[in-house]
């Protein structure tokens, strides 16, 4: 038996086809817990500025924290760090599913991957049977496929992670599949593992016999959890319609980005919302990642017709997406996109953002028929939206363009084809209108993965819950900056949720627990984390972590020569105010986002003329080896 | 009297139900330290609880000849005595409905109620599993619950 708190890494160097299993820096433990945190003091440390992320020398990292194996609410999330291709900067994808508590009963709590194979491989893990086999019998399949074939040679409790045909190809915005429907979709960390030749890891595990220090309070911490979920308003809808039941109410705010960001409403949302979904019975049940409560996840069917699939989701981002962003309302074609980004292997977020651009540019006259290879793509073409997203996965013709992604594309295209990217740093923007919600605007300019929900989801300022605004007027001092309108204070939203949302990951949990529902408090995380490891912490610490974690990120970034102009939007955010609606004229516009920085530097003691961190900000943070590092080449 | 009741069709697969068992019985988290196990299958969104049904046949009983499972009439269930077991596995493939399992030690398991107070239903938010009284309608869902089990090839 060993305590839940335990960590071991298993490396692995493909060039040299090495297999090793290594104890984690206590200091890298000591200071960034483990998840999101360790793995990107890994990253920080095993690359230097400059490290070509489909090259052998970018690690891949497969995380899991000490809470993973529990049954503390949500402590089934795993995380992968990797340099991306698409943003060639930091960026850490986290996914549900199953794989890490498989891992963690294995007996390891990090997987770090370097090196290539010269040809393509996959990992198999059984408890302390480790091997690299040959993949050419899954090389080409799609992901269910991979995993069909690797369950019936492994056996079926096998949990696996694995690239598509997108992911074998390089394509800068390609995923990999967790649990056969669980993604850790963004940042293209499939190509990683595509240029490595690796096609999947297998394992499973039943070896490890997970001790906790205290069984009796950890017990009741959880079970009191249970019971606040099922309280929770927000977890309810999750329990019901998944994140799929956003799309209406979002729509009715006006802030549901559609026809590429051009208009705040979609006049379809109705029939893509999850209401209607689970109505229609697509949606036929629920289904949960390890140790969840709110089951989320939904497995969905179209049982008939042309656009006949079946799978996990849909999620209210791929339904934004492909719906609201490219004009298709009807629910069986949406459906249907979504499945197969993932059977492909593609993010289905960078996927619709590429093709709606390019459909914009149709429209615009940028881009004529002629040049996307005959497409009719005009808004709402769904068969043409089908055959481009098989294109962008195989690099055929015009799909060739946009799986270099947004940035890329919009450079080869050229003429004023950049300004309707709505991208920045190279990512494409998640389905949130950043001009009528500030703390999220922030959240996304600052975020070092690029634009996206997913780094903090400062949900708290839209004050629709009860908890939400309670947050709010505690980091304020006043309930009235629970408003998405209102620029001032957001700073102090953003930080927080920074905090939470990288404390979280860092432990092995999901940010639904943390922000959007505010169920697990860092009050609850600190007992927990003495129930499970012994040692006394204060929540404040436990916060400081998570801040730690997110200068680490910053500071990978600024080696790699980010500055404080990257911290922006894309440039429709900036300068075309919303069209219509309760939203009507609202915009980042430079002036804002700059005192919304300026607030947001001082709170973080980071330099506000130039967004880098001071040597003794990092020193205070314990952080004087990362603070060394980048003195050396003169950065701070 | 009360039963447990499961609802396969509910359950969405999270585990909890077998991660507090295993605390519960074993004082650690294993999977195979629980005497109730999901059995998946992802492709298809299928998850299917599989504990013992505390049915009146029990085949486990007559399929073992190390006499390790015994009649505890106070809670009117048979239960296991790991120390008679001789981690053959007869009992294993003698139940119909996958209802006892092999442990971390490689002897069986087998669901004990834990007292009258069965820790797995406290955790399931999806009411795939209940502890209720025993009624005509009870009975029927779990009869229905246990046929599909036998009809299926899961296992």
């Amino acid at each position: 038996m060993i305590l839940a708190s335990a960590s071991k890494a298993l490396t692995i160097d493909l060039s040299a086809n090495k297999i090793k299993v290594e104890d984690v820096p206590s200091s890298y433990i000591s200071r960034y817990i483990g998840g999101r945190g360790v793995n990107a003091a890994y990253l920080f440390d095993m690359t230097e500025k400059d490290t070509d992320p489909l090259g052998g020398s970018n690690p891949i990292i497969f995380g899991t924290g000490p809470f993973t194996g529990t049954f503390i609410p949500t402590a089934g999330q795993l995380t992968v760090t990797s340099k991306s291709p698409l943003t060639n900067l930091y960026f850490k994808s986290n996914s549900g599913g199953h794989f890490a508590s498989e891992l963690r009963f294995a007996g390891y709590t990090y997987i770090m991957i370097k090196g290539k194979a010269d040809k393509p491989v996959y990992l198999f893990i059984d408890n302390d049977y480790v091997d690299l086999r040959n993949a050419s019998h899954i090389w080409g399949k799609d992901t269910r496929e991979t995993n069909i074939i690797l369950k019936k040679e492994l056996g079926k409790d096998i949990q696996v992670a694995c690239i598509g045909p997108a992911g074998e190809r390089l394509i800068k915005f390609a995923g990999i599949s967790v649990s056969v429907y669980h993604f850790a979709a963004r940042g293209g960390l499939g190509a990683v593992m595509g240029a490595k030749n690796l096609k999947a890891i297998a394992v499973h595990g039943n070896k490890e016999e997970l001790e906790v220090y205290d069984p009796h309070l950890l017990r009741q911490l959880v079970l009191d959890v249970i019971s606040r979920v099922s309280r929770s308003v927000k977890a309810v809808t999750y329990m019901k319609y998944g994140t799929s039941g956003s799309i209406a109410p979002i729509n009715e705010i006006g802030a549901l980005p559609s026809y590429n960001f051009k208009e705040p409403t979609f006049e379809k949302a109705d029939e893509i919302d999850g209401f209607t979904l689970v109505e229609r019975q697509y949606i036929r049940k629920s289904r949960a990642c390890t140790a969840c409560p709110m089951h989320c996840h939904k497995y969905l069917m179209v049982d008939k017709g042309k656009y006949k699939c079946h799978g996990g989701g849909p999620e209210y981002e791929t339904l934004a997406a492909f719906g609201a962003g490219c004009g298709i309302g009807d629910p069986e074609a949406v459906l249907y996109l979504h499945i197969l980004c993932g059977l492909l292997g593609l993010d289905g977020l960078s996927s619709a953002a590429a093709i709606q651009w390019a459909m914009e540019c149709i429209e615009k006259g940028i881009l004529s028929k002629d040049n996307v290879d005959g497409l009719n793509l005009v808004w709402g073409d769904a068969e043409s939206v089908i055959e481009l997203l098989k294109k962008i996965a195989y690099r055929e013709g015009f799909g060739n363009v946009l799986a270099e992604g947004l940035r890329n594309a919009a450079s080869v295209v050229g003429k004023d084809s950049w300004k309707y990217a709505v991208q920045a740093r190279g990512l494409e923007q998640s389905r949130v209108d950043t001009r009528s919600a500030k703390a999220y605007a922030l959240a996304f300019a600052v975020n070092p993965r690029g634009p996206d929900h997913l780094h903090a989801q400062p949900m708290a300022e839209m004050g629709i819950y009860p908890e939400s605004r309670e947050l709010v007027k505690q980091l304020t001092g006043d309930v009235k900056y629970a408003n998405p309108y209102i620029p001032e204070k957001k700073a102090h939203i953003v930080r927080w949720h920074e905090d939470m949302f990288a404390l979280t990951e860092a432990l092995g949990l999901c940010s639904f627990a943390t922000t959007t529902t505010y169920i697990l408090t860092p009050e609850t995380l600190a007992e927990m984390y003495y129930a499970v490891t012994g040692a006394k912490v204060k929540s404040e610490d436990l916060m400081l972590v998570g801040r730690r974690i997110v200068t680490l990120e910053r500071c990978f970034n600024i080696r790699e020569g980010l500055t404080k102009k990257d911290d922006t939007l894309p440039w429709r955010m900036m300068n075309e105010p919303v069209s219509k609606g309760p939203a009507k004229g609202l915009i980042n516009s430079e002036e804002e986002l700059n005192s919304l920085l300026y607030e947001y530097y001082m709170l973080h003691e980071w330099d506000p003329k130039t967004g880098k961190p001071k040597y003794e900000t990092l020193l205070k943070l314990n952080m004087k080896d990362v603070a060394d590092k980048l003195k050396d080449g003169i950065i701070l | 009297m009360k039963i447990l009741l499961v609802n396969s069709e509910k359950c969405t697969g999270c585990k909890l139900c077998m991660l507090a068992c295993s605390l519960k019985h074993e004082k650690s988290f294993n999977p195979l330290n629980s005497r109730i196990r999901i059995v998946e299958d992802e492709v298809f969104g299928v998850s299917t609880p599989y504990v013992c049904e505390q049915c009146a046949e029990h085949v486990c009983v007559d399929a073992c000849a190390a006499n390790a499972i015994y009649f505890d009439p106070k809670m009117r269930i048979f239960r296991v005595n790991k120390e008679n077991c001789v981690a053959c596995g007869n009992c294993v493939k003698a139940c119909p409905y996958g209802g006892i399992f092999l442990g971390y030690d490689g002897k069986a398991l087998k669901c004990d109620l834990c007292e009258g107070s069965p820790e797995c239903v406290n955790y399931c938010t999806a009411n795939a599993l209940q502890f209720i009284e025993s009624s005509k309608e009870t009975l029927k869902m779990k009869i229905k619950d246990m046929l599909k089990k036998l009809e299926s090839d899961t296992l």
